[in-house]
């Protein structure tokens, strides 16, 4: 059967063969002048012939039946600047060339590090703070489904997998509040789930996006508070097309372990003033099977469809409107006690940019945006909904803005601007006593208005000079938080337990800065250093949640209003180099001091008693006086001739608490007494993690099969107040190879976990009622086939 | 040509992927019972809906038929004041039995079946 499907496989790549043509061709790359990364989504066109194509997701162009002459070519993308280049066709000839593109002057983040983990490329610039930038070429040449598990591939990034989506991020160490994950520079979007089921990243299709960039410590100031570092996802968005018409990009894959499908289509349209996308998603995937031939509950289904229309007014101004909606259905998550019933989620962004307005003023960039989200979980797909089926409805909004100016001044650039944030939160689960008569109904309060509020204002400064370059950056933010008293009520409709007489409410006023200075001591190598405090507000959970076990542990957990605002004191060193004989490597070590750190301890059972079945107790949420966080990343990428590439990269964090209070239990579970400890591990720190990964290129890099492996070592240091268990090495090998057979069709295949591994990351959570931890898929046989015309 | 045809894969993948439906019949069904009960159940749009209806014998039933979707509550709690009574009730899904229950001379004198419509079936 294996045969016959390979078969298949290789006579439908055989087939299209036919549909080849002969002829002078314009053909060739586009690639970043600097990184030299592939750029997709360029419109190339030959304005005298009115002839005209897109590079693909590997920057490869084809401008087919081109007669003899001379012809100017240009290459256009509304995030670089616009190319143009005579090319000579000669009768009997093909042309190619190579399209290298250099950014807007507006780029929206400070072009520093980059390590990309797709296509192996480490890109040295001169910087001081590392950003990972997840490319295109490696974000739609994976099986992998979800956006959080795509950050996992990434030095010293981990994910905590609570089922089969959802994968929720953590960057050297910092995790949920600590980290500040937007859509497109600057949306926020709230999930509804107190346990984090749908974290930012859980709102948005993998197959919406066009990069993600990390960027890692408390550093990048202008895009909002954060301590632990900058998520950006920025999607996909329409470029201006030079001969008016309508381009189509459609996928569709298959994975033989979730036996599952995903859809995408991408409608390009318009002219150079006015151009849109339009974009469809649907994903339908079982439950996974690991590496012991276990089934793991983690199916789910996923739409999406979206709207981008932008439209240039003048030369330097273009307006853009987005709306998106993604719904989630029955997404399962074995580590909670509900699953996702239904999610939908609708986001709105109207966005202003202008560029070279004058020599002094740079650029102007504002944003509005609006983003709900309707969330719909239960208990209905368990074993104990037999006795109560349990239904939470929660809608969770935010909406805000973003407003910046950039300036020329003293040979730099100067980047003024304020933000805004308001989320509010409200719902209750609702509890259904299906087994007695009459169906008695308890409701319990969950968030009950429930609203932060934002102001921030931001100055970033920057300049580059021939041998060093300079940044540094301050914000201020006002914070207000509020809720009305959270009620629960019994099966008789009496209040049980009051979580705030009246509103309760928390104001701070936090200041951060950071300042990074990069040296560059040769040609080949250059050094920079990082320094930065930021302070970030308690986020809703911590304020306000009421008696839910949102933690790691099996407590119940209780929002505490008075908590303080963590600081982060952290410096970093990084060391890069870059030789044509030696490849590409870059060193990273840093330090993190964090001041008020937010922990939990148990409450005595005096003062409140769980109302969670099976849990320990009550813990809130506290300030403990601190936490220190460090570790490494490094990465080396070498090339040997034009063909192969050969890249590894690695990362490690270890962190501590100052304080942390253990638990000692009897034979029946319960906690007899108490014991306060010094520097205990930070829970939910992912081990020392490498890969290594081995690139071929075959026919003009057209025909790419690649081979990686990736190392989790055992983690050993481990939170014994959060009763965290060991988790022991394991390594994985994957395999894929991907077919641009031309502009028109490309394809993809692949086995990872090639070996049928069973095996967990150390951030998995346990199944729920069962001390196992969530295996990770075994092997995964997956095909992509994509379309562009 | 070419495109035609590229055109018609695309058609053909969007409509491959629209969604199935998650509809299903639900009978609730009462029987056996001797004397008159209160029947509670959620119904259609999971309303909750209580009748007391007098049986006069062992054959007499009743029943309600309506359309659910995959996940919906199914309730069905039928009570009788009778000390020596009884009373069966069953939950159908498409026609087969997924939750029945029977009480006899119950000192609690009630019985319910209840659960949820199953996903994935």
């Amino acid at each position: 059967m294996k045969r016959y499907f390979l078969f298949f496989v290789w006579f439908l790549c055989y087939s299209t063969s036919l549909y080849s043509q002969e002829g002078r061709n314009i053909s060739g790359t586009v690639i970043h002048a600097v990184s030299e990364e592939p750029i997709s989504n360029v419109d190339i066109y030959i304005p005298d012939l009115n002839k005209g194509t897109v590079s693909d997701s590997i920057g490869q162009f084809i401008i087919s039946d081109v007669p003899a002459g001379t012809w100017k070519v240009i290459a256009n993308h509304i995030s670089y600047r616009r190319y143009s280049v005579k090319v000579n066709v000669y009768p009997h000839a093909s042309a190619e060339l190579t399209i290298s593109l250099i950014n807007d002057t507006t780029y929206s983040l400070p072009p520093l590090i980059v390590t990309d983990t797709s296509s192996g490329d480490i890109i040295t610039r001169k910087a001081p703070y590392v950003i990972t930038s997840i490319q295109p070429a490696f974000i739609h040449s994976t099986s992998i489904p979800d956006i959080g598990q795509l950050l996992r591939f990434s030095a010293n990034v981990g994910g905590i997998r609570k089922g089969g989506s959802g994968i929720d991020p953590v960057v050297r160490g910092f995790r949920s509040g600590q980290l500040n994950v937007q859509l497109n520079s600057g949306q926020r979007i709230e999930g509804g789930c107190p346990n984090r089921m749908d974290p930012t990243a859980a709102h948005i299709e993998k197959e919406e996006i066009n990069s993600i960039e990390v960027i890692k410590g408390p550093y990048a100031l202008r895009f909002g508070p954060s301590i632990g570092g900058i998520i950006n996802i920025k999607t996909k968005m329409p470029q201006p097309i030079e001969i008016p018409g309508i381009h189509i990009a459609a996928s569709r894959s298959f994975d033989a372990n979730r036996i599952g499908n995903a859809e995408n289509i991408d409608v390009y349209g318009g002219d150079r003033k006015t151009y849109f996308l339009l974009t469809g998603i649907h994903k339908d995937y079982g439950n996974y099977t690991d590496g012991n031939g276990n089934e793991v509950k983690s199916a789910y289904t996923k739409y999406a469809y979206k709207g981008v229309v932008t439209r240039k007014i003048g030369e330097n101004h273009r307006l853009s409107i987005t709306y998106c909606e993604n719904k989630g259905r029955n997404v399962l998550y074995p580590a909670l006690p509900m699953d996702e019933r239904s999610d939908n989620t609708a986001l709105f962004s109207l966005d202003y940019k202008a560029e070279n307005i004058s020599d002094l003023f740079t650029g102007i960039e504002g944003k509005i945006y609006h983003s709900s989200v309707d969330h719909v979980m239960d208990n209905k797909y368990r074993s104990f909904s037999d006795t109560v089926a349990a239904i939470s409805s929660i809608m969770a909004e935010s909406m805000g803005y973003r407003f910046q100016l950039s300036m020329s001044l003293g040979g730099g650039t100067i980047i003024g601007g304020t933000d805004h944030e308001r989320t509010t939160k409200d719902g209750a689960r609702i509890k259904n006593m299906i087994l007695q008569p009459n169906l008695p109904v308890k409701t319990e309060q969950i968030w009950n208005d429930a609203l932060i509020t934002n102001y921030g204002l931001f100055l970033e400064y920057f300049r580059s000079e021939a041998l060093w370059d300079f940044i540094f950056a301050v914000r201020s933010d006002v914070n207000h938080a509020e809720s009305e008293a959270i009620l629960m009520k019994g099966m008789n409709g009496s209040p049980i337990y009051e979580y705030g007489k009246d509103s309760i409410f928390s104001d701070f006023v936090p200041a951060s800065f950071s300042a990074g200075y990069t040296r560059k001591i040769s040609e080949a190598f250059s050094v920079s250093f990082s320094a930065g405090r930021a302070s970030r507000c308690p986020d809703m959970t911590e304020r306000f949640i009421a008696l839910l076990p949102v933690g790691y542990d099996n407590f119940d957990y209780l929002g505490n209003p008075s908590l303080k605002p963590e600081t982060n004191n952290q410096a970093d060193i990084t060391l890069r180099f870059k030789h044509p004989s030696f490849g590409k490597l870059y060193l990273n070590g840093f330090y993190a001091y964090v001041q008020n750190y937010i922990s939990a301890i148990r409450l005595p059972p005096s003062s409140v008693m769980p109302l969670t079945t099976g849990v320990l107790g009550v813990k809130q949420f506290t300030n403990i006086p601190s936490a220190q966080l460090s570790g490494f990343e490094a990465g080396y990428e070498y090339s040997v001739g034009k063909r192969i590439v050969v890249m590894t990269e690695a990362g490690f964090t270890y962190g501590t608490q100052s304080e942390a209070v253990v638990y000692m239990k009897n034979q029946s579970n319960q906690i007899i007494s108490e014991k306060t400890i010094s520097n205990d591990a930070i829970p939910e720190i992912p081990p020392f993690e490498g890969t290594f990964t081995f690139k071929y290129y075959f026919l003009k890099k057209k025909f790419v099969p690649l081979i990686s492996f990736r190392y989790a070592a055992a983690q050993e240091n481990i939170s014994a107040a959060y009763e965290e268990k060991t988790t022991p090495a394991f390594w994985t090998a994957d395999f894929r190879m991907f077919w641009n057979y031309n502009t028109h069709l490309q394809f993809l295949a692949g086995v990872s976990n090639i070996l049928d591994k069973a095996y967990y990351e150390h951030l998995n959570r346990r199944t729920i009622g069962s001390s196992a931890k969530i295996f990770e898929p075994g092997r995964v046989v997956y095909i992509k086939i994509s379309i562009n015309i | 040509m070419k495109t035609r045809f590229i055109y018609c894969i695309i058609v053909l993948l969007a409509f491959a992927s629209c969604e199935k439906s998650a509809k299903h019949t639900v009978k609730y069904l009462v029987s056996e019972a001797k004397s008159e009960i209160t029947i509670t159940y959620k119904g259609e749009n999971e309303e909750l809906s209580t009748e007391n209806i007098a049986f006069h014998s062992a054959q007499d039933t009743w029943n309600v038929t309506f359309v659910a979707e995959e996940g919906d509550i199914v309730y069905l709690s039928a009570i009788y004041a009778d000390t020596l009574g009884s009373v069966k009730s069953k939950i159908l899904i498409d026609g087969k039995v997924y939750k029945e229950g029977f009480s006899k001379y119950d000192p609690q004198k009630y019985i319910t079946v209840s659960g949820s419509i199953p996903f994935y079936q």
